[in-house]
């Protein structure tokens, strides 16, 4: 069975993090055209014939000593990029549906693991914040295999915690990020969205690329059915009492429109933006972390 | 105005218009408490749903409630009444029973109707308050008067009823009419005044009604009277048709199939002459002409009818009166309205015997089956007018109906005169009858005559062909006639022989037209047929080129202004309905003749001498929409029963025998159940539409794309 047809209810019967990154990553990349980006760099990869346009400095004079021929010397490409991942840990991240099958929290945690794992796998360097009121968790960017056992024994170890407040914490997070790279931000975005927006792009002032992955429960987005519903705040235990039959249509509407402030607002900075519903594969976000990635080797 | 109920007890039920409210009020939701991430948003729809929604819920209560109590309403059957006036102004009653021979007949074999008109009559008198004071006459050619007064006692009125006995003389009404509504001129009673009439002869009292009796007449007749006619014949009988009675079909007796015989008996005993017999309830209760039947006034009669009917079949026999015998359907008057704008001169060759059966009666009903067309104006003489009287070059089509030429002094000045209309293209009909002699037709009008006439044949014939899918158009008597050159046959009879025929006598002049029968009875039956209307309208159509002059219409109500020259004798202006002189409502004012009283529907013709002829004007008057109701249907004619009903006069609605509150609204008002049903259709309309709204946007929602 391929790996890539692994859908978030079979990952969410594993309880290993770092197996369920292997899995998704692996299976993601199963799909894809396998072609390592090869360079000229420390680590040897190959031995290829001398072709005109080659640079003389790479002929392997050894081998031309030996055989006669001319070969040049090929190494893996080694880049010098910084990938970091920012999850949210408010309280509003343990929301589940009735028929979900994880939290977004442990959605989010999957999807930075397999990242991390993606990072690590194409040898780049990642670290990773988790940030709460009760967690301070920074991860400086590193590309080795213990750097992924790291993040993922720490994504474990981390539980979403009330009063979290993700856009008061951006500005100590964009403190510790020392170097530009990459920064992935996986969140709910539940939050004064103005003020999200100006953090989120103030990374981008600094020359960090940014990625944010808007992650939803299905229902958040379409309103759990009933008769008479009493809604209870997770985070404050604010309750309203309503007939979803009722608001639905308007709430859809207005649902629309959050998240097409956040689209409109981070495209518009040259941030890229998905919606991620706990109910989707994660190869979308797999795949936007592989185009920014060549996109930011390009440049 | 005011308001009052049939069926006031319907009103017990008003307490179920609390179901929905309760329903609204008391119906609760599961409950049920869900966590949710954040509750910002649900907050924010819950702001901008909420108000539309409970709006949208309270007019669906409204108009579910409003439903309710307008169903309640249209049970309790309303009536509104623009005429009583409560306590203090109870209403007046005259009751006017038929005691014609015909009331004797006994539908059901036990009771006659006679009876079922006195029951009626003491029902109806028991509906109504003891205030309410009432008397009675009967009538038939006369009128009996059997209370002294008004009477408010039902003893009384029992006592009175007992005197009304049959008769066995016929059914005129408009004597009665004259004297109840003397009657209750004469009352200071301020409340309605009512007459009742019970009668087998509905016909015969809408005629009274409107035109023959002259009751139009009476000023103020139909302000202050409500007529109010109750039929006596058998729930489910047309008022035209009066059943006679009820026959077994026996097996063919000629043998051949679908030749049976039937047997009528006239358990009525009317005198009357028998145009058609139908019989009913044949088949899905169709009605088949069975042709001409002379009826003894009493006993039985067996006719060979060419039917295919199951012997053993129980028919009902029914025949149907002189005012009826031309069948006119709906379908026929739309065929009368097309009819092109004409003046048609009838000179008339059977006059005095009786409006009805003569031959011009006959082309008026045909050209104005109503007599209410705005089109056609026709002028009826009964013998050849002199040059000078008329003008007859404003006539499109002149009709010599069955003229005899024997007693007329100057048969080649009819010729000369015919001869000159014909050349300025006016047309020319004519119809031979008994008063026809074929050789002083032929010396007279022979140049004219597009056939040379023959002698009279009395051998029964048909049509060659159906009529607008009418058979067994019969022709008893006709005069042989043989086809000049330049002439052709529009109808033949089945022998071949030429029934209508026309020719051009000279070029480039008008056309004449030849019925070798007559119109009468006696000579044929088809007038009973209704291709009887459409045959003549499309003759005058295709003979008549010419159009009315100045034809002027007015709504009923207005005054009619007519200018009259200066030298005229104001003093010999007329002004003629169809109902006769109305010279008491000509007012005349310099130049101008004004016509006040034309409340009446109908053509006015205006004439005054000039030299040695009449000038005449027409003016058409409709009824009046802004009464209240246009008497005017689709088509542009008029029906007669709205014509009445517009003058107060209520429209048949309870046969005598079921008789009950409903009555009420006939002797008050009207029903106002109608605008009710119309209320409450919208209401009901206007309820789904809105909660297929609602329910539409919870199927939307569900349906809601999720955001990607």
């Amino acid at each position: 069975m391929s790996l890539k047809l692994l859908d978030t209810r079979v990952l969410s019967k594993i309880s290993n993090l770092a197996l369920h990154a292997h899995s998704v990553v692996e299976g993601f990349i199963a799909g894809q055209h396998r072609s390592p980006y090869h360079g000229w760099s420390l680590e040897f990869a190959q031995h290829r014939e001398y072709s005109p346009g080659d640079e003389p400095k790479h002929i392997d004079w050894k081998v031309y000593a030996r055989s006669d021929r001319y070969y040049v010397k090929q190494y893996e490409e080694e880049t010098n990029l910084r990938a970091y991942v920012v999850l949210d840990c408010s309280s509003s991240m343990s929301y589940k549906s009735s028929d979900g099958l994880m939290t977004k929290f442990e959605y989010a945690q999957l999807l930075s693991a397999a990242l991390a794992y993606l990072m690590t796998v194409q040898r780049d360097a990642v670290g990773a914040a988790f940030f709460s009121e009760s967690t301070n968790v920074y991860l400086p960017p590193r590309n080795t295999v213990a750097q992924l056992s790291l993040i993922t024994e720490k994504l474990e170890n981390c539980k979403p915690v009330a009063g979290t407040n993700l856009a008061k914490m951006l500005p100590s997070i964009l403190q510790k990020i020392k170097k530009r790279g990459v920064v992935i931000i996986i969140s709910d975005l539940f939050d004064e969205p103005e003020k999200l927006v100006k953090n989120i792009r103030y990374f981008q002032h600094k020359k960090h690329e940014v990625i944010v992955f808007h992650v939803l429960d299905p229902m958040e987005l379409t309103l759990p059915e009933g008769e008479s519903v009493t809604f209870e705040n997770i985070e404050t235990s604010e309750t309203v009492l309503t007939e979803p039959a009722i608001i639905q249509v308007e709430y859809q509407r207005i649902m629309k429109e959050f998240t097409e402030y956040y689209r409109k607002n981070f495209t518009s900075a040259g941030i890229d933006y998905c919606v991620m519903p706990t109910s989707c594969s994660m190869d979308k976000a797999l795949g936007l972390y592989l185009t920014k990635r060549h996109e930011y080797g390009d440049s | 105005m005011h308001l009052f109920f049939s069926s006031p007890l319907y009103f017990l039920a008003l307490p179920v218009i609390l179901i929905p409210v309760l329903i609204h009020l008391l119906y609760r939701k599961k409950l049920i408490k869900l966590r949710f991430s954040e509750t910002k948003y649900i907050n924010l729809a819950v702001q901008r749903s909420v108000k539309s929604y409970r709006l949208r819920q309270y007019l669906l209560l409204l108009l579910r409630v409003l439903a309710l109590i307008l169903i309640i309403l249209y049970f309790s059957r309303p009536i509104m009444s623009l005429v009583h006036g409560g306590k203090g102004k109870e209403s007046t009653i005259c009751f006017l029973i038929d005691t014609s021979l015909s009331m004797s007949y006994k539908p059901d074999g036990v009771k006659s109707m006679l009876d079922s008109a006195k029951d009626a009559v003491l029902k109806i008198a028991g509906m109504l308050n003891n205030d309410e004071q009432y008397s009675v006459f009967s009538f038939d050619n006369a009128v009996y008067r059997h209370t002294d007064g008004f009477i408010k006692d039902k003893t009384v009125l029992r006592d009175a009823l007992k005197k009304v006995v049959p008769s066995a003389a016929g059914t005129q009404p408009g004597l009665a009419f004259e004297q109840a509504y003397g009657l209750l001129s004469s009352t200071s009673a301020i409340g309605t005044k009512v007459i009742v009439v019970l009668t087998d002869q509905c016909s015969n009292v809408w005629e009274a009604l409107r035109e023959n009796e002259g009751l139009t007449k009476i000023p103020g007749f139909y302000e202050t009277v409500r007529v109010v006619v109750v039929d006596t014949l058998p729930p489910g009988s047309e008022p035209k048709n009066h059943y006679l009675s009820k026959t077994v079909v026996k097996p063919p007796s000629t043998g051949e199939d679908g030749l049976v015989d039937i047997e009528i008996t006239n358990t009525a005993g009317q005198q009357v002459p028998v145009l058609t017999c139908k019989i009913k309830n044949v088949g899905n209760d169709t009605l088949i002409s069975a042709g001409f039947i002379p009826l003894p006034p009493k006993g039985k009669v067996t006719k060979s009818l060419p039917l295919t009917i199951e012997p053993g079949t129980e028919v009902y026999a029914c025949i149907q009166t002189d005012t009826d015998n031309l069948m006119l359907d709906d379908k026929f008057y739309t065929v009368a309205w097309s009819v092109p704008s004409q003046k048609v001169l009838i000179i008339n060759g059977e006059p005095g015997y009786s409006p009805v059966d003569s031959e011009a009666y006959y082309f008026i009903t045909a050209l104005s089956p109503k007599r209410d067309t705005k089109n056609v104006v026709v002028d009826v003489y009964n013998s050849f007018p002199e040059e000078g009287v008329v003008n007859f070059a404003e006539y499109g089509l002149i009709v010599l109906a069955n003229l005899s030429l024997t007693d007329t002094a100057d048969p080649d000045g009819i010729s000369n005169t015919l001869s000159q209309y014909l050349r300025k293209k006016g047309n020319v009909l004519i119809t031979l009858g008994s008063n026809v002699v074929t050789e002083k037709y032929y010396s007279a009008l022979n140049p004219l005559l597009p056939a040379v006439l023959g002698g009279m044949v009395a051998e029964p014939v048909g049509v060659d062909k159906q009529l607008l899918n009418y058979n067994g158009i019969r022709i008893e008597k006709y005069f042989k006639s043989s086809l000049k050159d330049n002439a052709r046959i529009l109808l033949r009879t089945d022998t071949g022989e030429p029934l209508l025929s026309e020719h051009i006598p000279f070029p480039g002049g008008g056309k004449v037209f030849l019925l070798t029968t007559t119109l009468d009875r006696a000579w044929t039956n088809f007038p009973a047929y209704g291709a009887y209307v459409t045959l003549w309208q499309e003759i005058l159509r295709y003979c008549s080129e010419k159009k009315v002059r100045s034809v002027g219409y007015y709504p009923a109500g207005t005054v009619i202004e007519v200018p009259v020259p200066e030298n005229v004798n104001k003093n010999l202006v007329t002004v003629e309905t169809i109902i006769g002189d109305y010279e008491k409502s000509i007012e005349v004012h310099g130049k101008n003749i004004k016509i006040v009283d034309t409340r009446n529907p109908g053509i006015y013709r205006v004439s005054y001498p000039v030299a040695e002829h009449r000038e005449v004007h027409y003016a058409v008057v409709n009824p009046n929409p802004e009464n209240g109701e246009s008497a005017l249907s689709k088509d542009g004619t008029t029906d007669l029963r709205t014509i009445l009903r517009l003058q107060n006069v209520a429209v048949i609605q309870n046969n005598v025998n079921t008789i009950d509150n409903d009555f009420r609204k006939l002797l008050y008002g009207s029903d106002a159940s109608t605008g009710l049903s119309a209320a409450l259709f919208l209401i009901l309309l206007a309820e789904s539409v809105l909660a297929g709204v609602m329910t539409k946007k919870r199927e939307d929602k569900k349906s809601g794309e999720v955001i990607q």
